[in-house]
């Protein structure tokens, strides 16, 4: 009897040996030493399946644990924009595998919905953040009027459709990869991480859906998302959607002068700093030059000063006290505004809202009290929110119409992110600012050009209105 | 466990070897019993997670080995308690105001920056806006360690931390304890790990521990399971173990075996017995005098890769036969099938099968007896735990099926 049997995230195949095995299936399977059988990965389920078929084989199929959901459908019709109906049909045409790369703002989360409805199989939907599980819940149940599942976040509940965080996906999916029949990930430049691809691999749904603004990876890690969730089925670029889909916006960065004590300390944690990497040829041109900074200082005499100065000049320049009174500046000028203001660090967050009586939102933030304030946001009643790096990315927040970026990293992918969190079209929203406030004569202003190196600011470079 | 930043390692040729202290090296155990000490008494005064912070920086950065100290300060505080400062005080409510206050301060059109916060702050009665960060949290418990039990755990963590970079580890164990390698392998199977078992020329058993998904490739997955598998093997008495670990640049080996002298805290795991389970040998002891229940059940060799562990060996009282009862639970339907598939080749094999109902109702039973006739008689079906007469009987049917050695042998 041969059998095919889901097994921690993987295919077992027994009952047939590996010279037994028809060429059709072979690419799939290897023999395993440590059970006798023949393994496969989970997320080759299909196209072991079909090997297995067109090589003849009689086999009993006890992988899947799902079934299709008749019953899942849209409460009431959807319309999908003209961009979304170009997505969904270049994904449909791609047999439903491939990755649709949309700017935020454009509608991804409608683009899930209509693949959901059309395929009415169980789906599973990956975040990175909570605040994501949480808003992707309330919107499928709004659309589909399910019970929604959910992993991450203190919950543990599976259902026809459930949303999880990569984390959760990467320890559940071993136990329940074989559940479900769609898999969408969300932000998925997020997935062929070395960590998160094993949760995908792990999945058997033969459909999947990838979404993200900022798809661009380099070659190994294209490769493997490629691998996991399909090819790059369309790339819509974000200025083809401004002023149509997307609110139409400008950029503006503002130089500040460190004050002279601030700018004597940060010469001088400057020199020492600069000084060790001249001393070692590190460049930071290479990815592994901040390893090998990391690994000198700790093992050299006098490293652990020049880690501490390193850390106390970045601090300085992140974080100096003109920074703190232009944003006040600002905030009082967008008084009738929502605004988002972006840190680099959870330190500098905290200090803004201790110092102005702002609301904070982190990873620390509890996730009854992080609703309340996105919820307080969308209302109106909170007008400001602080964040480090947890609203980067996805959390749909569209009354806000002011970006504040007090310091940020080199990232491209950041610094586009947090423009497409004000892009969201709203009522009353005619142009979206994006601020970025830049310490004058510090190494960020090397920073902020590197992360302005993106077609969304090339287009409107430095301050350039189209509103 | 501890980061790869606070492990003390070198290179020797093609090997990496753990900076092991010795646990009875007094600067080392004067380091730790500083860190105890910092501990308890910030435990005494309740002090804050930042307090506590403050406390122990000055000790490791002042001590001998300052990246010791401080694995030693992640190894104490990895085990320490904190809860709220103030757990009565509802933080989310306090902020609410604060906000709300702050919000319709800037709505009334105040742009002086002080005015602002003396509006905005007079609410909050000098009270930390964000005082329920985990900064701020006290500390309220510590492990109960010794300076020595300390090191022990050190030298233990950082093998982990090594194992935390690697993708596969080979432990060989030698035969003659069957006990201890039943033992193991009760971890591997409490860690959801694989191995493959193969046979040494010393008459050891070399087992390749990795997970199901590793055969495809280099994966991070189950590191964690093998750094927290690595105590098992310590508690054997004789072990070798082999890993590659993946370093800053390039790999390196990993080699190690009892003579390291590291001391596993794992402890309890083959102390524990179900309260069924010493219910069965109570009752099977009162009311059966023709087989007992033997105490040392050693695996049985399936011929394949895979090494069986029974969880009941019997004895005949008359002739000293010894008959294997392995029991299948809910979850085991994979193992199960895979058992009766080798029964079903090998009828004659000193292995019986307690199946729980749960596991194979009365369609699923008749389905796997057609699938797997040879195997029908090695099995009996229980609810939730096996009755002794249902097993006495299945022992002395087994007589006449399973294929016993020659006698003398």
């Amino acid at each position: 009897m041969i059998r095919l049997e889901f097994d921690r995230g993987t295919l077992e195949l027994s009952g047939l040996t590996a010279a037994e095995l028809p060429s059709a299936a072979a690419p799939w399977f290897r023999p395993d030493p440590r059970t006798g059988t023949l393994r496969a990965r989970g997320c080759d389920y299909a196209a072991a399946v079909a090997g297995l078929q067109l090589g003849r084989v009689e086999f009993e199929d006890a992988v899947r644990a799902f079934a299709p959901l008749p019953e899942l459908r849209l409460r009431t019709p959807v319309e999908p924009r003209p961009h979304q109906q170009t997505a969904l049909t270049a994904w449909k045409a791609a047999g439903c595998r491939g990755v649709a790369a949309l700017p935020t703002g454009a509608g991804k989360t409608i683009l899930a919905i209509l693949a959901i409805a059309y395929l009415q199989r169980p789906a599973l939907i990956l975040v990175p953040t909570i605040d994501l599980l949480t808003q992707w819940c309330s919107v499928l149940e709004k659309y589909f009027g399910v019970r929604i599942g959910m992993l991450g976040g203190g919950s543990r509940e599976v259902t026809g459709l459930t949303v999880s965080t990569y984390d959760s996906a990467r320890l559940n999916l071993e136990f329940i990869g074989n559940r479900f029949g769609l898999l969408i990930a969300d932000e998925c430049h997020h997935l062929p991480g070395p960590e998160n691809r094993t949760a995908a691999a792990m999945c058997i749904a033969p459909w999947r859906l990838g979404l993200s603004a900022t798809p661009e990876l380099p070659p190994d890690r294209a490769e493997v998302l490629a691998d996991l969730i399909g090819d790059t089925v369309c790339d819509i670029p974000i200025d083809e959607l401004e002023g149509k889909v997307l609110s139409p916006y400008i950029t503006r960065r503002i130089y500040v002068r460190l004050d002279p004590e601030e700018a004597a300390e940060y010469a001088r944690h400057r020199t020492i700093y600069t000084g060790f990497l001249r001393r070692h040829g590190i460049t930071f041109r290479s990815a592994a030059d901040w390893g090998r900074f990391v690994g000198l200082t700790a093992r050299q005499p006098g490293g652990h000063e020049v880690f501490q100065s390193f850390l106390a000049q970045r601090r300085i320049a992140r974080g100096g006290e003109a920074k703190f009174r232009k944003l006040w500046e600002l905030i009082t000028a967008h008084r009738d505004d929502r605004i988002i203001v972006f840190t680099a660090d959870n330190a500098t967050a905290y200090a803004i809202g201790r110092r102005f009586g702002l609301p904070v939102l982190t990873h620390l933030t509890r996730v009854a009290e992080r609703k309340a304030f996105l919820d307080r946001f969308r209302e109106g009643i909170y007008r400001i929110l602080v964040t480090g790096q947890v609203l980067n990315e996805g959390v749909d927040v569209p009354a806000a119409a002011v970006g504040i970026v007090l310091s940020g990293s080199g990232s491209v992918r950041e610094h586009v992110q947090r423009l497409g969190r004000i892009l969201r079209p709203a009522g009353g929203k005619t142009c979206a600012l994006l601020y970025e406030i830049v310490s004058a004569g510090t190494g960020e202003q090397g920073v902020s050009d590197r992360r302005r190196d993106h077609r969304a600011y090339r287009r409107h470079p430095g301050g350039g209105s189209r509103c | 466990m501890l980061n790869f930043d606070l492990i003390s390692w070198h290179r020797a040729g093609v090997r990496v070897v753990p900076d092991f202290v010795e646990p009875g090296s007094s600067r080392h155990l004067e380091c730790a019993a500083a860190l105890l000490a910092v501990y308890r008494s910030a435990l005494d005064s309740g002090s804050s997670r930042s307090a506590l912070d403050e406390l122990t920086l000055p000790l490791i950065r002042g001590a001998f080995d300052p990246r010791f100290a401080a694995a030693l300060n992640r190894l104490l505080a990895g085990r320490a308690k904190f809860q709220a400062a103030e757990p009565g005080v509802d933080y989310a409510a306090v902020r609410d105001e604060i906000f709300r206050r702050s919000f319709a301060s800037l709505a009334g059109g105040e742009t002086d920056c002080s005015r602002h916060r003396a509006r905005v702050f007079a609410a909050a009665g000098g009270r930390d806006l964000y005082g329920d960060l985990p900064e701020s949290e006290r500390l309220t418990g510590i492990a109960e360690f010794s300076a020595a039990e300390l090191l022990n755990r050190y030298n233990l963590a950082l093998v982990q931390g090594l194992l935390l970079r690697s993708q596969t580890l080979k432990v060989t164990v030698p035969e003659s304890e069957p006990a201890e390698l039943r033992r193991l392998f009760k971890y591997l199977k409490f860690f959801r790990l694989l191995a493959e078992p193969r046979r040494c020329r010393d008459g050891g058993v070399e087992l390749e521990i990795s997970g199901p998904l590793a055969l495809f490739g280099p994966t991070s997955k189950y590191a964690l399971s093998l750094a927290a598998f690595f105590p098992a093997v310590v508690r054997m008495k004789r072990w070798r173990l082999e890993a590659l670990v993946r370093l800053r640049r390039g790999q390196a080996r990993l080699k190690l075996d009892e003579s390291s002298r590291l001391v596993s805290h794992y402890r309890s795991f083959s102390g524990y017995v179900p309260e069924e389970i010493r219910m069965f040998h109570r009752h099977f002891a009162a009311t059966v005098t023709a087989w007992r229940i033997v105490g040392d059940t050693p695996f049985i060799d399936s011929g394949g890769a895979e090494l069986i562990f029974p969880d009941l060996s019997f004895a005949s009282t008359a002739s000293g036969v010894l008959r294997h009862l392995e029991l299948f639970h809910r979850w085991h339907r994979v193992q199960l099938e895979r058992r009766m598939e080798l029964l079903n080749r090998r009828p004659g094999l000193n292995l019986l099968l307690g199946i729980d109902r749960s596991l194979a109702d009365d369609a699923g039973w008749q389905e796997l007896l057609r699938r797997f006739p040879g195997a029908a008689e090695h099995c009996f079906r229980f609810r939730d735990f096996p009755g002794v007469t249902t097993t006495l009987r299945l022992l002395e049917r087994s007589l006449d099926f399973v294929a016993d050695p020659p006698a003398g042998k």
